[in-house]
């Protein structure tokens, strides 16, 4: 048994981030936390992806308490995913490769090396 | 940076690395086996339900290491999964190190077994759940497996926090999530006691 004591709680207010994508609150309930994103500074982004699907994928920045700043993208990309660099590296079932960083246009990477039938990435270490 | 990516083709299981530069907006896949081809895993070290290719599920690079997980199969077996194994590999494909062990093709019932999960960003645990509440071993709750020991041991959750779920492990902070009063997302730092 690992016995784990409290430190820190982040209200992810929802409504808020309804308002920032113009989507409705009923989608955003749905909304489940995927991956912490550490920053260099301050607290961590948290990626978040709705039950449904791939359509609605969030970067939520929870530096400002209660009202989290929230970036929308497109999920085409979220085939796989994972933290790195303080971003969110996602590839496609057709081998493309974009970073999504909090605050920044997506940046679709020039890949090379063999075009692999790929499923999912996992963490960057 | 290298991102370890299990592969699957027509007959085989490999692995590659996808190596990051983000500075040049670029990525090439590493190829570790022979010939420029990525490895391929030496599928008869790994479990696999009968008749079944293995699947392996996930990877991670961990100290230039690569550690798979594997539940034999590929999508949700009517029967349950037979197998549940996390385990070092060579530069070969081969299994070097057992690290999580699970065969439960020798149960004396037919009930359904098995459990998922996924890496945590430290390498340091695989954050896994069961599959079937009959047969959980940790009755629902999330449980971490250390990839050092191979020790698997659930969570123990502070009171009123029982419903939270565990999803990673960063810096020595363990980092978990629910849904809160009036379906607000609340994301949760703990400390290891």
């Amino acid at each position: 048994m690992i016995n784990l004591s409290l430190r820190d709680v982040f209200h992810v207010a929802l409504p808020s981030i309804a308002y920032d994508l113009e989507q409705s609150v009923e989608m955003l309930t749905g909304c489940r936390a995927q991956l912490i994103v550490p920053q260099k500074d301050g607290p961590p982004v948290v990626f978040a992806t709705t039950l449904g699907g791939t359509s609605c994928n969030v970067l939520i920045d929870l530096s400002k308490d209660g009202s989290p700043a929230v970036q929308a993208f497109d999920g085409r990309y979220l085939h796989g995913f994972c933290a790195l660099a303080g971003g969110v590296l996602g590839l496609n079932d057709t081998g493309q490769v974009a970073f999504h960083a909090f605050g920044a246009a997506p940046c679709e990477l020039t890949v090379t090396g063999r075009d692999h039938e790929t499923r999912r990435l996992t963490p960057a270490l | 940076m290298r991102i370890a990516v299990p592969l699957r083709n027509s007959t085989d299981a490999e692995l590659a690395v996808l190596k990051v530069d983000l500075d040049q907006g670029a990525a090439s896949w590493e190829h570790l086996g022979a010939d420029q081809r990525a490895l391929t895993l030496r599928t008869s070290d790994f479990p696999a339900n009968m008749g079944k290719a293995v699947y392996f599920d996930r990877a991670i690079l961990r100290d230039n290491q690569v550690i798979l997980q594997s539940v034999g199969q590929f999508g949700q077996p009517r029967t349950g999964y037979r197998f549940g194994v996390i385990a070092q590999i060579d530069t070969h494909g081969a299994v070097k190190r057992q690290i999580y062990w699970q065969d439960y093709t020798d149960m004396p019932d037919e009930k359904k077994r098995g459990f998922k999960g996924d890496f945590t960003q430290s390498g340091d645990y695989f954050l896994a759940k069961g599959c079937y509440r009959p047969t959980d071993p940790w009755k629902g709750r999330t449980a971490a497996i250390d990839l050092t020991t191979g020790f698997a041991a659930p969570f123990k959750l502070p009171k009123g926090h029982a419903d939270v779920t565990i999803i990673d492990h960063i810096d020595g902070q363990w980092w978990g999530t629910r849904t809160g009063p009036e379906g607000a997302m609340q994301v949760i730092v703990f400390a290891a006691d």
